[in-house]
């Protein structure tokens, strides 16, 4: 517990360092690019009027300190995200487990598979503004395409290296295949699975963010942009800021999923050794 | 001849001292090994034999005492000094062919000399053919072997063997026995090996000292009086060999 | 074993399921079970495709990309293994860097794109700058992981020949680690190309095959030429991970003699 604590002091210890390093040299070098943090942060919530996009925060209470940017940009864009997440943790441990079980098909889709994964994701961006318009679905497409990849590859080969002797067992026993699915398949591949859904969380941030470099109306991505057209460093700045601390969110979830999931397989293993 | 050539004096070592897992490994060693002698250190499983041997090589400070080569005092790796580890396909490095590995100790060498080293190491090791081979291409005894090749390539004053040929079978560990006897016989080089073979122990040594379980002591130090050359039959069959088996057996399963 | 077995069946199989693919694709699309609007038949993509690859000028967009997701690339080996060593060997810079890489790490590399381009203008220095930081990490990690990696008893022998410090890092950790490293230069090669496109498409000039894509989606260029270089750029990505793999499988073969 006190190393914990420790590790807590050191770190928002070298954190402070860094902030106050970062204040000292920007206000020292006075570069319009790089403005200091005692304007950059107060920018999360107040905003400096006229051209500056609406803050992602509030200085009142009675708006649960949420300013318009959360609901207008930061929203948007998670839920965009999530969605696309959804859909490719959907379809990947969908397809992933058909193809799994499966050598067969498994044979008849690598190159498919191969070729369609190969297509960097951005590169779709502009067809699927032709295609599928300026809403919200180019956007959540082009991340569940992009994030698809590591869930369905390690669903296949977490369904495809089940242990055979447990598999003659269920075989022995008569399982009905739908219990041998749930009971067998799935439970053996989850660490697998779990571990591609976290490589595809952080993915999923990256991509949320390209997705809105074009053809978009609001979200963070778009904040970029617009705060690039406009000249709008401490605006830029402050969305880097609010980024960061996502990805920190995204990683300590991810962090604690696998915890709790490691803790289960470890458990499991156990058992099997007795 | 008969000068002192490696001499461990009142060496003691405890690993993680004054924490509560502290292990007392070595109690108090004491020994000398004379120039040209071959030295088995013999002791039961966990005796700290390998920590006595890292400390002779350099690699480790024990907590107390001192051994010293050559009448100097070892402080970091001696440079006339090589080891023969155990783990043969963990000492030798993956990534360099057969022969590449024997010649990386010699890199201070002009590379005339050093592959004229080389191949005269791979030769008297009996592996003239495989240099060009990767290690783990090879059988776990001929990988040993090629340990063997690389310190001797060295021509070190002395050669250091941590239970070299416990990772190996029976027939290959009694063919690396007699390589050992017929290295030390052509180059009178001195040798100081680890095993928890008795057998062994006795066949190849002119001394063997018996370590006791952690933390170790020198039960006793067993002069082996058998003629050389030494062979796997006569020498294991004679009566002077039963019975210093007979002895060194008693000693450690007492 | 049983039928559909070996490496020639999986072959045949895999190079069948793709031509069973392609012709169902182009039997949905040109019987209209899909809206010809929105997906042209595989036959007019892959003649977009030939007549993208046979132009001077969108092959000097290609260059482009390729250009810049090489440059940053090739900045990010350096740096990331250049940390990565320095965080695996001295505990002075694990205590003065770690904090700052923990802060710095959870921004996406593609989020520096803006500022990058305001300080050094649309180009080659912004774009291949972008792919380097975003590709820094996972090579810096690798390295690490890498480095822990090294067996003791290697370091020990090469110490018991009286290897220097500087050598035991050059010669033996560095070498040791060099197949993970290798596999961290894979996974940002991924990353290069697909950050390159996207800051391509941030602000397009018409540049690099995210600038092209960018500009056709906007101005009247049919479908099957947009396909067509999407496509191009898959292939680009499919011959970068099939050269890597087979250096890969050609400079550490000696990978299985590592912890044996």
């Amino acid at each position: 517990m006190s190393g914990r604590l420790w590790r807590a002091v050191t770190a928002l210890g070298s954190l402070t360092v860094v902030v106050i390093g970062w204040q000292l040299l920007t206000v020292w070098s006075e570069s319009y690019f790089f403005p200091p943090p005692s304007k950059v942060f107060p920018h999360l919530w107040s905003g400096n009027g006229g051209i500056a996009e609406p803050p992602y925060l509030s200085s009142s209470p009675s708006d649960l300190f949420l300013g318009a940017g959360f609901y207008e940009d930061l929203v948007p864009s998670m839920w965009r995200m999530l969605r696309g997440y959804a859909m490719a943790a959907a379809v990947g441990i969908g397809v992933g487990t058909a193809l799994g079980l499966s050598r067969a098909a498994r044979q008849y889709t690598d190159w498919i598979i191969n070729f369609v994964r190969a297509i960097p994701p951005p590169a779709l961006l502009g067809i699927w503004i032709v295609v599928f318009g300026l809403g919200d679905g180019p956007k959540i497409y082009l991340i569940a395409f992009a994030v698809v990849w590591p869930i369905l590859l390690n669903t296949i080969d977490g369904v495809a290296s089940v242990d055979e002797q447990r598999m003659q067992v269920a075989a022995v026993f008569k399982i009905p295949f739908r219990r041998q699915l749930t009971g067998l398949y799935l439970p053996s591949a989850s660490p697998k699975i779990i571990s591609g859904m976290r490589i595809s969380l952080g993915f999923a941030l990256i991509m949320m963010i390209i997705s809105e470099f074009a053809g978009a109306t609001n979200g963070l991505g778009f904040r970029l942009k617009e705060d690039l057209s406009f000249f709008n460093f401490p605006d830029l700045w402050a969305t880097m800021i609010l980024l960061s601390a996502i990805g920190l969110l995204l990683n300590g979830l991810m962090f604690w999923a696998e915890a709790r999931i490691l803790g289960w397989h470890r458990k499991a293993s156990e058992v099997s050794n007795l | 001849m008969n000068s002192t050539a490696l001499s461990v004096d009142s060496v003691g070592h405890v690993y993680g001292q004054g924490t509560v897992e502290q292990f007392h490994a070595i109690g108090e060693v004491s020994f000398e090994v004379d120039r040209g002698e071959v030295v088995c250190i013999v002791g039961p499983s966990g005796c700290g034999k390998s920590t006595l041997m890292r400390i002779m090589a350099g690699l480790m400070r024990p907590s107390n005492g001192m051994v010293s080569l050559d009448g100097h005092p070892i402080e970091g790796v001696p440079a006339d000094l090589a080891m023969v580890f155990q783990d043969y396909s963990r000492s030798l490095f993956p990534w360099l062919r057969v022969r590449p590995n024997v010649e990386y100790p010699l890199r201070h060498l002009a590379k005339a000399e050093r592959a004229q080293r080389a191949t005269d190491a791979l030769a008297d090791v009996g592996l003239s053919a495989h240099d060009r081979k990767y290690p783990w291409e090879l059988s776990g005894g001929m990988q040993q072997r090629v340990a063997l090749a690389r310190a001797l390539a060295v021509q070190p004053r002395i050669l250091l063997m941590d239970e070299p040929f416990a990772s190996v079978d029976a027939q290959t560990r009694s063919d690396l026995e007699d390589l050992v006897l017929e290295i030390h016989a052509e180059t009178g080089i001195t040798i100081v090996l680890v095993t928890h073979d008795i057998d062994e122990s006795v066949y190849l040594a002119d001394k063997v000292i018996a370590l006791s379980a952690q933390p170790s002591t020198v039960l006793e130090t067993i002069e082996v009086d058998l003629p050389r050359p030494r062979n796997q039959l006569d020498t294991k069959e004679s009566s002077n060999f039963l019975h210093y088996r007979h002895h060194a057996y008693e000693l450690l399963h007492r | 074993m049983n039928h559909g077995s070996g490496p020639s069946a999986s072959i045949v199989r895999g190079a069948a399921g793709f031509l069973i693919f392609l012709a169902l694709a182009e039997m949905a699309v040109s019987t209209g079970i899909v809206d010809v609007g929105s997906i042209p038949p595989p036959t007019e993509i892959a003649a977009g495709m030939f007549e993208l690859i046979t132009s001077a000028s969108f092959l000097a967009q290609v260059w482009v990309t390729v250009k810049g997701a090489a440059v940053g690339l090739g900045a990010a080996i350096v740096a990331g293994v250049t940390l990565g060593v320095l965080l695996s060997t001295s505990a002075l810079f694990r205590r003065l860097l770690l904090p700052v890489i923990e802060v710095v790490r959870p921004l996406p590399g593609v989020a520096y794109a803006p500022l990058l381009i305001a300080v050094f203008q649309r180009g080659l220095m912004s774009r291949s700058l972008t792919v380097a930081i975003a590709c820094t990490w996972p090579i810096l990690f690798n390295t690490r992981s890498g480095f822990d990696a090294v067996d003791p008893i290697a370091i020990q022998t090469a110490r018991s020949f009286s290897e220097t410090k500087f050598g035991l890092i050059r010669r033996v950790s560095l070498l040791s680690a060099s197949p993970f490293i290798f596999t961290g230069v894979r996974i940002s090669a991924s990353i290069a190309i697909i950050v390159e496109i996207a800051v391509e498409i941030l602000i397009p000039d018409g540049t690099g095959i995210g600038g092209f894509l960018a500009d056709a989606g906007s101005g009247g260029v049919d479908l099957a030429t947009i396909y067509g270089a999407t496509f191009v750029a898959g292939l680009l990505s499919l011959l970068l991970n099939f050269g890597l793999n087979t250096i890969d499988n050609r400079l550490f073969a000696w990978r299985q003699g590592l912890g044996a």
